[in-house]
């Protein structure tokens, strides 16, 4: 038996099927957990914003336009969410990857994340050193696939500063990781 | 600076974000086909977003589904307690209402019991005076016998005019007000809170 569509799991939901909405939150969690990790940088952390994301997105569920993909709507507010987060504590947090070095080190100099060996340490390092509105066109564009104009309107930013955040965001990154590119391992 | 000679950094992103206008694109196209330097450039930027798109994902080690689905039921128990708050305001209203229409009767006949026996306290203590001026005028042999003999009078207990008793309607009705009171309190700030 072929398992329901998205778009049959949201019609049952919006029908008083609260159980259907757990198969939603099955199939997307990994993609969300990992949207929120990027962005938070911290597992616990992740953890939470995923599960305040579903949560918000089942009471945003009215809003939800099921002749699009649900993946993407609840990425989306992934990203939001966890923006708004990073803008309540910044500017001094940035927290580290507990994941990638049981070491106790300050990451809030790029410098640091340049002598980590392993590639994708040193990518996720850079990113999470991004500032957060960096972070999350970075997200949003290299990750979900957004368009300037989609990320314009996820944000609520003007065009422009979306282009902007986007086009800085990448020399940081390109600076951070410029030694990988010349030196590749 | 931008150098008019080759393309900008900010063209070249644009260029593979596919932001470009199609006659954009066409000239840039044309352009990293012939300058090396800024075919470099782009081949940096693609290395550069190979690099970020290429960022494994890390495993979940924990089903949120449970968790989510529990705190979806938790957050819906209030509406249930919102359906039920106005019919419980009414029922307490009547309530009090009742309690309240009932309480002056209650309190009438607690004070009218006191007045009786009030009354008829008086009626013993006249009925009693002829006797003590027996007693004064016959001897004073006969004073501890009179005094044995009005005991059980002196042992009454004086009626109280308002007994404690009337209270417990004024009690109950102020309860009954104070959750009313409250009821109308949370309702209230239940809707504040939603606004």
């Amino acid at each position: 038996m072929d398992a329901p569509s998205d778009r049959a799991l949201v019609a049952r939901v919006r029908q008083g099927e609260v159980n259907a909405y757990g198969e939603l939150v099955r199939r997307y969690q990994v993609s969300v957990f990992n949207t929120c990790y990027r962005m938070l940088t911290e597992r616990r952390a992740a953890e939470d914003m995923a599960q305040e994301t579903f949560l918000r997105g089942y009471s945003r569920l009215s809003q939800f336009d099921s002749q699009r993909p649900f993946g993407p709507w609840i990425r989306k507010i992934a990203v939001n969410l966890c923006l708004n987060q990073l803008q309540r504590i910044q500017p001094s947090t940035r927290p580290l990857l507990e994941e990638l070095d049981a070491a106790p080190q300050s990451r809030t100099h790029p410098e640091i994340a340049i002598e980590r060996k392993e590639k994708t340490e040193r990518i996720r390092d850079a990113v999470a050193n991004l500032p957060p509105h960096y972070r999350a066109v970075i997200e949003l564009r290299h990750f979900q696939g957004l368009t300037y104009q989609q990320m314009s309107e996820t944000l609520q930013l003007p065009l422009n500063t979306v282009r902007s955040h986007l086009f800085r965001a990448r020399r940081v990154l390109a600076a951070i990781l410029r030694d990988e590119f010349h030196h590749p391992s | 600076m931008s150098d008019p000679e080759h393309l900008s950094e900010s063209q070249i992103f644009a260029y593979l974000d596919g932001e470009l206008s199609r006659a954009e694109g066409q000239s840039v196209s044309r352009h990293l086909a012939s300058c090396p330097r800024c075919a470099e450039k782009r081949a940096e930027a693609q290395a550069l977003f190979k690099s970020i798109e290429q960022l494994p994902e890390i495993p979940l080690e924990l089903d949120l589904a449970s968790g989510v689905l529990a705190e979806i039921r938790a957050r819906e128990q209030p509406a249930l307690a919102d359906r039920l708050f106005y019919p419980a305001l009414v029922l307490q209203l009547v309530l009090a209402l009742l309690i309240l229409s009932s309480s002056p009767a209650a309190v009438l006949a607690r004070l009218i019991t006191p007045l009786e026996q009030i009354g008829q306290y008086s009626r013993d203590m006249a009925a009693r005076l002829p006797r003590i001026t027996a007693w004064i005028e016959t001897a004073l042999q006969l004073l501890s016998d009179e005094l044995l003999a009005s005991a059980d009078f002196l042992s009454r207990p004086m009626p109280i005019p308002f007994s404690l008793i009337a209270l417990v309607p004024l009690v109950v009705s102020c309860f009954v007000l104070w959750l009313v009171g409250n009821g109308v309190l949370l309702g209230q700030a239940r809707l504040g809170r939603r606004r």
